[in-house]
């Protein structure tokens, strides 16, 4: 369930053209809420847009509208419905955003081997 | 229904001083009254009921904001139609992460708990499966679009203590005293990898915009820096940001010139402007518009070529008609400041921001030899 919500992620980053960080933010977000709590499985996509749209705010010059992101689910949530799931991401991971995610790690290790200049954004693709 | 029904179990207590916010906050707060406007969002003096503390309480978000920020000029949405803020998501995220002596101390966030959440609501009435409540994972039942920081409370700042005093620039003391520990906080911050991209002395609109906080509780001045509204996270290496960040006046040349790979230089550009115009109680450069605040940095400190800041020519509005100035002497341009003083100036206001002193090497800068002292005995007015 999680790698076909990562993927599907995954698609919505590419279709937005966001960067790299913003997909891994979005999966630790995802992660750290559902070591928290649980969730229906007819909630998990809700909360897979929340955490992609609260990582693309937080790492994004542009983050996309809210509803670009409610189409991208076939508008099969409502504003109210992605506006609330927001803050409940936010309030249980006590806004804890700013993590350090494997692209990051992956970006400081390529550059100690000395390898061309932001590799990092051929590699941050889903797969 | 859902709403109607909370309208009626809720009349908002509506007072002129908080501007129809409820007077008490979660039974915690006590608002007494706005004392300002940041960057984005109105600033309430309050009270903790418990422990009897003042305390600040910035709103952010939802209806009851006062209206959008504006940044250099440029209206920036900050419509709660698109959720949370980003502007508010990063300042809060940030300034969790922050524990210094020269930063505003971010005690808490939270939501008004006894006004249900319109959007809940709404979805609620809508009878939408997936509105939280009923048990899901609602956080708690009922909260509202708003959200409340909750500062410790610092009364003085800057710019007001610049207003009370206006002979604050000629105590060489207190200036560097205050300077040490502007860059003290902003190395912290570099340190985490935070850009604050608003530092400023200078009030908008007439109310206080207060980011540049003075404690002067118990006789001495401590600096915090303040309004994280535009702050964010940075990585290494730097990727293209936002060039429409910093209030013009204290906008760096590498913005001005529409520079989008930037780091944390553009904190140390600023916080040189603050001092100086601390010490000169004047603003350094206050351009009407970009181009202006270019020209004006240009005519003060020379213009810049290919020599001075290479790559210069690369930057999408440089233009190599752009008028040619010599740039006045330092004496003039920070005529209260002794030669250390201007010589760490002169550094902080490096045209090439690869040469630019850094925070972390302005701390060790030969004007600070002898702090010291002042930081066991602070100076006074």
């Amino acid at each position: 369930m999680r790698t076909t919500l990562v993927d599907w992620l995954g698609e919505v980053r590419d279709e937005f053209r966001l960067h790299g960080e913003t997909l891994f933010l979005a999966a630790a977000y995802l992660d750290a809420y559902l070591a928290a709590k649980p969730v229906s499985r007819d909630r998990l996509q809700l909360l897979g847009m929340a955490c992609l749209w609260v990582a693309a705010k937080f790492e994004e010059v542009y983050p996309p509208p809210l509803a670009a992101m409610l189409a991208m689910a076939e508008n099969m949530y409502s504003a109210a419905d992605l506006t609330a799931m927001e803050k409940e991401v936010l309030f249980t991971l006590d806004f804890g955003l700013a993590v350090p995610t494997p692209l990051r790690f992956l970006h400081y290790m390529l550059q100690l081997a000395a390898l061309p200049a932001h590799p990092g954004e051929a590699l941050s693709c889903r797969r | 229904m859902a709403t109607a029904a909370a309208a009626a179990a809720y009349p908002p207590p509506r007072t002129s001083a908080t501007d129809g916010l409820p007077r008490l906050l979660n039974n915690k707060y006590r608002l007494e009254r706005r004392v300002g406007e940041g960057t984005y969002g109105v600033v309430y003096r309050a009270t903790e009921l418990a422990s009897g503390q003042t305390v600040a309480v910035k709103v952010r978000g939802g209806a009851g904001r006062g209206g959008a920020g504006t940044v250099g000029g440029e209206m920036r949405p900050d419509d709660s139609e698109e959720g949370v803020p980003s502007s508010a998501l990063r300042e809060i995220a940030l300034l969790l992460e922050l524990r210094h002596d020269n930063v505003v101390r971010l005690r808490e966030v939270t939501r008004d708990l006894s006004r249900p959440d319109p959007a809940a609501a709404a979805a609620a009435a809508a009878g939408g499966r997936y509105s939280s409540g009923a048990g899901g994972g609602g956080g708690g039942g009922g909260d509202s679009a708003q959200l409340f920081l909750v500062f410790d409370f610092v009364d003085m700042d800057v710019h007001r203590l610049m207003q009370l005093y206006p002979a604050l620039g000629a105590n060489a003391a207190l200036v560097k005293y205050l300077t040490y520990q502007l860059l003290c906080g902003l190395d912290y911050c570099h340190r985490r990898r935070v850009l604050h991209r608003d530092l400023k002395p200078q009030v908008e609109g007439g109310w206080g915009v207060r980011n540049l906080l003075v404690d002067v509780r118990g006789g001495g001045h401590s600096l915090k820096i303040a309004d994280f509204g535009l702050s964010r996270a940075f990585g290494v290496p730097v990727r293209l940001l936002s060039p429409e960040v910093v209030t013009l006046w204290y906008r760096p040349p590498e913005l001005l010139l529409g520079g989008r790979l930037y780091g944390s230089p553009v904190d140390v550009w600023s916080a040189a402007c603050c001092v100086l115009e601390l010490s000169n109680r004047w603003p350094l450069f206050p351009g009407a518009t970009e181009i202006d605040t270019l020209l004006k940095i240009f005519e003060k400190l020379g213009s810049p070529d290919e020599a001075t800041w290479p790559g210069l020519a690369d930057l999408p509005h440089w233009r190599p008609q752009l008028p040619r100035y010599p740039g006045r002497s330092w004496e003039e341009i920070a005529p209260r400041l002794d030669p250390a003083g201007r010589d760490l100036m002169r550094r902080m206001l490096t045209y090439d921001p690869a040469q630019r002193i850094t925070a972390a090497a302005a701390l060790r800068h030969p004007y600070f030899a002898d702090i010291g002292p002042l930081l066991e005995r602070p100076p006074q007015l």
